[in-house]
């Protein structure tokens, strides 16, 4: 709970090393577009990788905490638009995976 | 409320075959789909021929939810980039139709797609929704032996992949037998330590000591922390810290800090060994 709301602080003030300290060294992201966005199409791993496809996605987009398959994850608008959702395993403290939803078909639901 | 027949039978479930149907597709969208076509069937039927409408329903939604899995695979196998599920909503429902909120993190799901479809009906009816196997027997038209072992199957898959820690006391005996074994490098007591898939990281922030691969496997692990023994630990002074919660120990020579060592034990023994030698971060680390 409290690794999510320093995930979201960590990235609205896009500190890196601030974030790199929240991330385990064995953390993987996983990015999902819906193919038709520009972003990493293979799993993304190692500390300062994931930190900076963490950044470089939610640069400048608003953060929410809220309950997103019944864990606590980050809910990202621009406006009123849902862009992304990140949830993330959290283990010992330390994200150990992220996955970030892009994907305009598995956000429409969000944004009706 | 209202006269169509069979609604008000259909409403009461709709959260449950929801429920089944997400969680077997990972799409809340697909899993409408099915909804769709559940109610579409349903409204045909012969109401009064049914005996439990509500065992009807999870039957049609799970047979259907299978399905579409067999077909959902072909297409995640050619998506273009990582496939994840589609991302619910659950500050409202936090267990989505279910008794309990089982089987519907990200993980989990992920999980759940390696599974074969049946596996992952006879896993969810049984872990999220407490269905006897008697019942799930029929509706995956298994023999119930067989559903059991299905069921156990895919819940040692999950538990293999998603351990649960063991406590910090234990934690912390752990690193301290870990910490004596590698000392002496004593082979055979490190290799009792570990799981069995147990992974040594580095983290040397380019510093040539450190390997630059994770180690993986208790055997090639021991042979690693056995290694380099001799050298490692001379004149090395040990002192208890905490890192992220964890318990963990700071290594020094002379006076100097040069690296925080950090393991992590589920109840199969240590699965995770961390050298955090990277400089920029040992500093954080070793003030607390």
């Amino acid at each position: 709970m409290n690794v999510v709301h320093g995930v979201r602080l960590a990235c609205e003030r896009a500190d890196a090393p601030t974030l790199h300290t929240l991330l385990s060294p064995d953390v993987v992201a996983l990015v999902d577009t819906g193919g038709d966005l520009i972003a990493p199409t293979r799993p993304v791993s190692g500390v300062s990788a994931v930190a900076d496809t963490m950044l470089a996605t939610l640069a400048g987009a608003d953060l929410a905490e809220q309950q997103v398959n019944g864990v606590c994850a980050l809910v990202a608008r621009r406006g009123d638009r849902v862009v992304a959702i990140v949830s993330l395993a959290v283990s010992h403290d330390l994200v150990t995976r992220v996955w970030i939803t892009l994907s305009p078909l598995k956000l429409q639901r969000w944004n009706t | 409320m209202t006269d169509t027949p069979g609604l008000e039978q259909f409403m009461a479930v709709r959260p449950r075959l929801f429920g089944i149907a997400y969680r077997m597709l990972g799409s809340a969208t697909e899993a409408e789909d099915i909804l769709q076509e559940v109610w579409l069937r349903w409204q045909d039927y012969d109401h009064a021929s049914v005996e439990s409408p509500a065992a009807f329903l999870a039957t049609a939604t799970t047979r259907l939810s299978i399905n579409a899995a067999t077909s959902a695979r072909a297409r995640h196998e050619t998506y273009i980039g990582p496939w994840l599920p589609e991302p619910v909503d659950t500050s409202a429902d936090p267990a989505l139709g279910a008794e309990r909120g089982e089987a519907l993190e990200f993980a989990v799901l992920l999980l759940l797609e390696k599974l074969s479809p049946v596996e992952r009906a006879a896993y969810v009816l049984r872990e999220a929704f407490d269905y006897p196997y008697a019942t799930i027997s029929e509706i995956v038209q298994l023999k119930e032996p067989a559903v059991r072992q299905l069921v156990s199957r895919a819940r040692k898959h999950l538990v293999a992949e998603r351990r649960t820690p063991v406590a910090s006391d234990q934690q912390r005996e752990l690193l301290a037998a870990f910490l004596t074994a590698a000392q002496a490098g004593d082979f055979e007591t490190l290799e009792k330590l570990f799981a069995a898939d147990v992974v040594s990281y580095s983290d040397g922030g380019g510093l040539a000591l450190a390997a630059r691969i994770p180690v993986i496997g208790d055997t090639r692990v021991a042979q690693f922390v056995a290694a380099f023994a001799s050298h490692f630990w001379t004149d090395v002074s040990l002192r208890w810290a905490e890192a992220n919660g964890q318990p963990a120990v700071v290594l020094s020579r002379d006076g100097v800090d040069f690296t925080v060592v950090s393991t992590s034990s589920s109840a199969e023994g240590i699965d995770q060994i961390l050298w955090m030698m990277n400089p920029t971060k040992l500093a954080g680390v070793a003030a607390r």
